[in-house]
């Protein structure tokens, strides 16, 4: 019998086997949406809840899909009990984005990037951490949000939506990094 | 805004999501896990759920009942006006549900119900719902939504927690969730929305919407209440749309359960509904904005060194006492490095010769930012962008004067220095960027030395 369905019948070895399984990328998807502080924390509360559920759980072949969206859930509850300062619309200056980089590797992009990031809500940052962390299909990162394949879509986009508006400069000419710069 | 502007955008930010997620678990996550787990009892399948595993007519025949029974409630008598003594409110039966076997109404402004507030201990409290207005938009709020769905209106409500003891599990605005009946099927668990209520999609508190807003977390013993608004897509104004209370216990997925369900809207024209206009995004209405100050530029420039030597280091220098070079040909550069160690193949639009490091390199998992072996990476990048001060110097590079930038801030999630290396007579970009883990600055120094151009 596979893990799963052992776990499902109260199996604590086969537990500890998905926990070890699945334990790493659960952890990354919650620091990419929580960071890293509070991570260890949602993953250990996701596997709770997990176990817990477990014997609901209908589709065993599915249960890699569940436990991701429990993990999604409970980082969406984590983050609305933390007061995030929304992104204002009023931010401007759009045209001028840098023309096109490739920053994976750039220390210095995190230090602009993190700020606005973390200004993100619940469900902005689930989605570019399903999508571009976890590097799933829109119809997974919908799935693990349990939400449908379009509004997965609309979430991408305002989130990348947002982050552009905070990127870009003021119109006043000063931008990010100097909000930054003149708070410390 | 071009198409590739906003790609530039998008990369930056999809760039620093998987820089971030290029972590691992602690080392005692597993244990702390079982020895919670071990304590802990599982919770066996209700009934409804158990019939939906093994006998799907069974479940289609509990879904028609379950239709039935949301039918015959509404059409019973509204309960309107103000909130009643439970004892003896005929809509305020404690309903602990595995499934939504109940249905309730809050079709009409004024609209109130009750219904208990329930933990795994069993009832802690009693919320009092109370249907408020149709709103078409509040003043100077755009939803974020309204970009994508064009056209969204919202619903009032006020929502009392009022607790009889306290209780370890959360309640107030998070429990809250709303379905469309786009399907015209009755109430499923396909139509749920977990759509955030009362603080705006992207957490924007409503400023000229109701005062307080319900809470959107809390747990122990204190009462709590405020407003709570649904944000609705236009197109909902077509079906039934229910106000969902979430089971907690439930942590989501396929075993979704509402613990209660309230009929919030039938099919009908909606009073008004916020239309969004890109005008009313001040990004992208008048003069176009000035120069970004996002490519901040050193003040002052720093004056060039004449030559760059790495410090010291005997790890390294042993390492490079054997070497071996590959080609960037996206960037015309030959990279040297140690002999011992290994480089990626192309894959997409990652070049070869773009990684480095002691162990095989996967080019579809480093483009994908997976790889989590501390490693070193030479990469285009087309803009001067620094965000923060790091400490700035020009040095001699590939025979250009180039940039080292060093960063100490703790913040970072790698301490150290990268390069950038003009590919063109512009010192401020494009560049190759040389950089690495913190543990491999010494070899990130000497790559830098023995770079060379092939053109």
């Amino acid at each position: 019998m596979d893990p799963v369905r052992r776990a499902q019948a109260g199996d604590l070895e086969a537990f500890e086997m998905l926990v070890e399984q699945h334990a790493a990328p659960l952890y990354r998807l919650a620091t990419g949406i929580v960071g890293a502080t509070d991570a260890q924390d949602i993953v250990q509360d996701a596997f709770t809840a997990a176990w817990r559920q477990l014997p609901k759980l209908r589709d065993p072949e599915r249960f890699t899909q569940w436990l991701r969206r429990i993990c999604v859930n409970r980082c969406r509850t984590h983050l609305r009990t933390v007061q995030v300062a929304p992104i204002s619309l009023e931010a401007g200056g759009a045209d001028q984005l840098p023309g096109r980089g490739d920053f994976r590797d750039a220390v210095d992009a995190r230090a602009v990037i993190g700020p606005a990031f973390r200004r993100l809500s619940a469900d902005q940052r689930s989605v570019l951490a399903l999508h571009y962390g976890l590097g799933l299909s829109i119809s997974e990162s919908a799935d693990a949000m349990d939400v449908r394949v379009g509004t997965a879509k609309s979430r991408l986009n305002a989130a990348l939506r947002a982050m552009r508006v905070v990127i870009a400069p003021r119109p006043n000419g000063t931008g990010l990094a100097d909000e930054q710069a003149a708070s410390q | 805004m071009t198409d590739l502007q906003m790609a530039a955008s998008d990369e930056l930010v999809a760039g620093y999501v998987r820089a971030t997620m290029r972590v691992e678990p602690p080392a005692t996550l597993t244990a702390e896990v079982m020895r919670a787990v071990a304590v802990l009892p599982q919770e066996r399948r209700g009934w409804l759920s158990a019939f939906g595993q093994y006998t799907p007519a069974l479940a289609a025949l509990a879904a028609a009942a379950l239709i039935l029974a949301i039918g015959a409630v509404i059409s019973a008598p509204r309960n309107v006006g103000p909130p009643t003594d439970p004892s003896t409110d005929p809509t305020a039966t404690p309903a602990p549900t595995l499934t939504p076997e109940d249905a309730r109404i809050l079709t009409e402004p004024g609209d109130v119900i009750r219904i208990p507030a329930l933990d795994s201990e069993g009832q802690f409290g009693t919320i009092t719902l109370r249907r408020g207005d149709e709103i078409a938009g509040y003043e100077g709020y755009v939803p974020l939504q309204a970009l994508m769905d064009g056209e969204v209106f919202f619903i009032e409500l006020d929502v009392s927690y009022e607790m009889d003891r306290a209780t370890s599990e959360p309640y107030g605005n998070a429990e809250w969730g709303f379905a469309v009946d786009a399907d015209g099927d009755g109430f499923d668990a396909d139509d749920v929305v977990r759509q955030i209520l009362g603080y705006g999609v992207d957490g924007e508190v409503l400023e000229t919407g109701p005062d307080p807003l319900l809470p959107w977390f809390n747990s122990g013993s204190d009462s709590i209440s405020g407003g709570l608004v649904a944000e609705l897509p236009a197109f909902a104004t077509e079906y039934d749309i229910y106000l969902v209370l979430i089971a907690d216990t439930d942590p989501g997925g396929p075993e979704f359960e509402a613990e209660a369900i309230a009929l919030l809207r039938g099919p009908g024209d909606p009073v008004g509904v916020t239309t969004f206009d890109p005008a009313d995004l001040p990004s992208e209405s008048g003069a176009p904005a000035p120069m970004s100050s996002f490519h901040v530029l050193p003040t002052p420039i720093p004056s060039p060194v004449a030559t760059f030597e790495p410090a010291p280091d005997a790890d390294a220098d042993e390492l490079f006492a054997e070497t071996q070079t590959c080609t960037n040909t996206a960037m015309s550069l030959i990279v040297t490095f140690p002999a011992s160690w290994h480089t990626n193949e192309s894959y997409e639009d990652l070049p070869e010769c773009s990684f480095f490091g002691a162990e095989p390199l996967d080019a579809k998992l480093l483009y994908n930012g997976l790889v989590q072996t501390p490693r070193v990476g030479i990469l285009e990048r087309l803009e001067w962008l620094a965000g923060e001060d790091p400490l700035i110097e020009r040095v001699p590079i590939a025979g250009r004067e180039s940039w080292r930038l060093t960063f100490t801030d703790e913040h970072m999630s790698s301490p150290g220095s990268i390069f950038l290396v003009p590919l063109t007579e512009n010192a401020y970009g494009p560049f190759a960027q040389l950089g690495g883990a913190t543990e491999h600055q010494a070899v990130v120094a000497r790559m830098a030395v023995l770079l060379e151009f092939s053109e």
